[in-house]
C-alpha cells in the first residue's frame, strides 16, 4: 500500500480534547459574538491603508483575535481527529474513508447551495463561517459511524 | 462477486484473527471480504490463495452482476 499523509493514532485523543473546549467556545462566539472578545486577545493591526499613506506606525488598529484564536483551535482539533489512522489502518479502513470523504463533500455541497437559496445578508456569511467546518465535521461523524457499525457485526460475527 | 473464504477457513481451521494476522489486516477486514461487503486488492487476494495454496479463481469467483459493466 501507498504511503499516505495520515497522522498517528495517538493524535486523536488530542484531537478530541482540543475539540470539545473549543466547540463550546464557538458556539458561544456565534451566539454572542461582542460578549466574547477577551481583552487579552487584542493585537495592534497594520492598517490596509499602508498602501495609500506608506505610513503604517501612524494606522494601527486594534483587532480582537479571539475568533481567529478559536477558529484555528476549532480547525486543529478537527483535523486531527479527522486525519488519524484507525489502530489497524488497511485498505477496508482506506476504502471507508474515502467513502466517507465523498459523503461529506456531497452533504457540504447541497448544504451551500441550500444556504445560497434560503439564506442572505449576515446570517449568510455566518452560515457560510460554519461551512468551512462542516467538512470535517460530516466526514468525522460519518467515518466514525461507519467504523463503529463495523464493529458491531464483527461483535455479533464471533467465528 | 462471491468468495468461498469462510469454507476454506473451515478447512484449515483456522479464525478471522488468525488469517488476518497472517495477512497483516484488520479482523474487520476479513469479515467485510467474506461477507461480501468488499472486494479485497488483488494483492490481498493473492496473498489469501497463497495462505490457503490453491489458486485464486478457486475462491474468489465472479457473477453474473459483475459482467454488467463490461
Amino acid at each position: 500500500m501507498k504511503k499516505l499523509p495520515l497522522l498517528p493514532n495517538r493524535c486523536k485523543i488530542f484531537g478530541w480534547i482540543l475539540l470539545v473546549p473549543f466547540l463550546v467556545l464557538a458556539v458561544l462566539k456565534l451566539i454572542s459574538p461582542d460578549e466574547m472578545e477577551w481583552s487579552f486577545m487584542t493585537y495592534q493591526q497594520g492598517d490596509y491603508t499602508f498602501f495609500d499613506t506608506g505610513n503604517w506606525l501612524f494606522d494601527l488598529r486594534y483587532n480582537d483575535f479571539t475568533d481567529e484564536f478559536i477558529s484555528l483551535g476549532l480547525l486543529l482539533g478537527l483535523s486531527l481527529v479527522a486525519f488519524a489512522r484507525t489502530r489497524t489502518e488497511d485498505e477496508w479502513t482506506m476504502h471507508l474513508r474515502l467513502e466517507a470523504m465523498l459523503w461529506s463533500v456531497i452533504l457540504n455541497t447541497i448544504f451551500v447551495a441550500l444556504t445560497i437559496i434560503f439564506i442572505y445578508s449576515s446570517p449568510f456569511l455566518t452560515v457560510m463561517m460554519i461551512n468551512l467546518f462542516s467538512i470535517l465535521m460530516i466526514f468525522i461523524v460519518r467515518f466514525e459511524y461507519l467504523l463503529w457499525k463495523e464493529r458491531q457485526q464483527l461483535g455479533e460475527a464471533q467465528s | 462477486m462471491k468468495n468461498q473464504l469462510k469454507v476454506e477457513r473451515a478447512i484449515k481451521n483456522m479464525t478471522q484473527a488468525d488469517l488476518a494476522q497472517l495477512l497483516g489486516v484488520s479482523r474487520q477486514t476479513v469479515n467485510a471480504i467474506e461477507t461480501g461487503k468488499y472486494v479485497p486488492s488483488t494483492v490481498l487476494a493473492l496473498k489469501i490463495a497463497r495462505i490457503f495454496e490453491k489458486p485464486v479463481e478457486s475462491i474468489f469467483f465472479l457473477e453474473e452482476g459483475d459482467y454488467a459493466q463490461t
